[in-house]
């Protein structure tokens, strides 16, 4: 059986700079994957060629099918990015609702209401109708999560969503993350956060000098560290996660 | 020095909401032309075109910014019949007006374009908007209000500048304030007074344009 999302012999290049070294990564239907990995080491290339918003040597296939590019993934891979990138023109309820509306070709009222419903799960009704200029980091990046929920995704790619956030308001979307984990939601994450990964990851992925390094599921990466370059980076980020 | 005396021209005042309506038609219908333009332009300009039509909408911007108005006005009115095409003065107007406005603000439309972040055309790819989608629901809302204060120089500019229509047979504020000249031979309160109803007409256009954009600013980017 084909993997939801998987890349074979992925090489992605900046000029002379080789950033992923031939990856191959397959990733399951149900399946929460965290990417790790030092600054530099290729995680958020990688996502992002997953997500087809890179040109890269190679294959990526999403059921079987190859992505190009993001337009021929048509909005089944949803993502959430560092910078929120919400749109500032619209409301909280219209950043949810207009892109179902638009692109999914959903009635208004269906696609209001399918919103309002979304934001209540993510405790954000009473940010409905403000701008995204008016919301903390933390409520941005769950407004940002509806959005590409309400798409219905197969998967859901976080590159680095809480880089930007304090740990107050980092702890909400990871909260957030948790809970879809719960609810089945495939998802990618990459992240620095490893106190945060171990709540919700069932398998991680570690990556240095554009290879996976280590891979596995959560209990055997984290508890068996033969590699010395991982647990060198668990030891840092675990001792600025203090 | 002569004495000033503007009471010369309170026989003529009866002839001042025509010449000033025809400013004002000229100001905003130019106007309106020159922003439809400018939006059409500027997007295409912003994106990769196939070559010729990129050499034609540079050849459009660049020989309106690069040769005089007035030269334009009288190739639009006099030099187009030559091949069968005419208008009246006032059409004429309008269409050079706004073709000349159109051209400089397509580059203020496209400057705007390329500040709008690079995030939402890849959240909007994401999503699964297309192109069209994207430039018509997330990237021009965002590029017009970034570009609102450089629209309202563009009116005022162009509000000033429909006094070189005066050279065409359109009776506008200039060309009613020439023909009073020309009967009166009183030329400081004439002109002074049409220096003062373009300023009204301008500090106007400048409070409409800062209420437009209290407007907009109930969302920032």
């Amino acid at each position: 059986m084909d993997a939801l999302i998987a890349a074979k012999e992925l090489v992605k290049k900046y000029g002379d700079k080789t950033v992923l070294n031939g990856v191959n990564v397959k990733i399951d239907k149900g399946d929460v994957v965290a990417i790790i990995g030092p600054s530099g080491s290729g995680k958020s290339t990688l996502v992002r060629c997953l997500a087809g918003l890179e040109k890269y040597d190679g294959l990526v296939t999403l059921n079987g099918a190859p992505i190009m590019d993001a337009k021929t993934a048509k909005g089944k891979i949803g993502m959430v990015f560092q910078s929120f990138n919400l749109f500032p023109h619209y409301t909280v309820l219209k950043n949810v609702a207009y892109p179902y509306h638009t692109i999914k070709k959903i009635n208004k009222t269906d696609s209001l209401r399918k919103a309002k419903t979304l934001l209540e799960k993510m405790h954000l009704e009473d940010t409905q109708n403000q701008y995204p200029s008016t919301l903390s980091g933390g409520q941005k990046q769950r407004v940002a999560i509806a959005r590409a929920l309400i798409m219905e995704p197969e998967i859901i790619i976080y590159d680095e969503p809480t880089s930007s956030l304090d740990p107050e308001l980092a702890y909400e979307v990871f909260e957030t993350i948790k809970n879809l984990a719960d609810n089945g939601y495939t998802m990618i994450v990459v992240t620095h956060q490893i106190s945060a990964v171990r709540h919700f990851a069932n398998k991680i992925v570690f990556m240095e000098h554009g290879n996976i390094c280590v891979e596995g599921s959560i209990e055997n990466v984290l508890n068996n560290m033969n590699n010395p370059n991982l647990k060198k980076f668990l030891e840092r980020v675990e001792f600025s996660d203090l | 020095m002569s004495d000033l005396n503007f009471s010369v021209l309170i026989q003529y005042v009866h002839l001042l909401p025509s010449a000033l309506l025809t400013t004002i038609k000229i100001g905003i219908l130019g106007f309106l032309l020159a922003l439809l333009i400018a939006i059409i332009v500027g997007t295409l300009r912003s994106i990769k075109l196939p070559g010729i039509i990129s050499v034609i909408l540079t050849f459009y911007v660049e020989a309106f910014r690069g040769t005089p108005l007035l030269v334009q006005l009288f190739l639009v009115y006099y030099g187009l019949p030559a091949f069968g095409i005419k208008m009246t003065p006032l059409v004429a107007a309008i269409l050079t007006m706004g073709l000349n406005s159109g051209a400089y603000l397509s580059e203020n439309v496209r400057a705007a374009i390329l500040a709008v972040d690079k995030g939402q055309y890849e959240v909007a790819a994401m999503l699964g908007y297309t192109s069209f989608q994207t430039s018509v629901h997330i990237v021009l809302p965002q590029a017009v209000r970034i570009a609102i204060p450089s629209f309202m120089n563009g009116f005022s500019s162009l509000v000033k500048e429909t006094s070189i229509v005066s050279i065409l047979p359109v009776v506008e504020l200039t060309k009613l304030g020439n023909q009073i000249y020309a009967r009166t031979y009183h030329p400081f309160e004439i002109y002074i007074t049409l220096g003062v109803l373009y300023f009204v007409l301008t500090y106007f256009a400048t409070f409409f344009a800062r209420m437009l954009e209290r407007r907009m600013s109930k969302w920032t980017l």
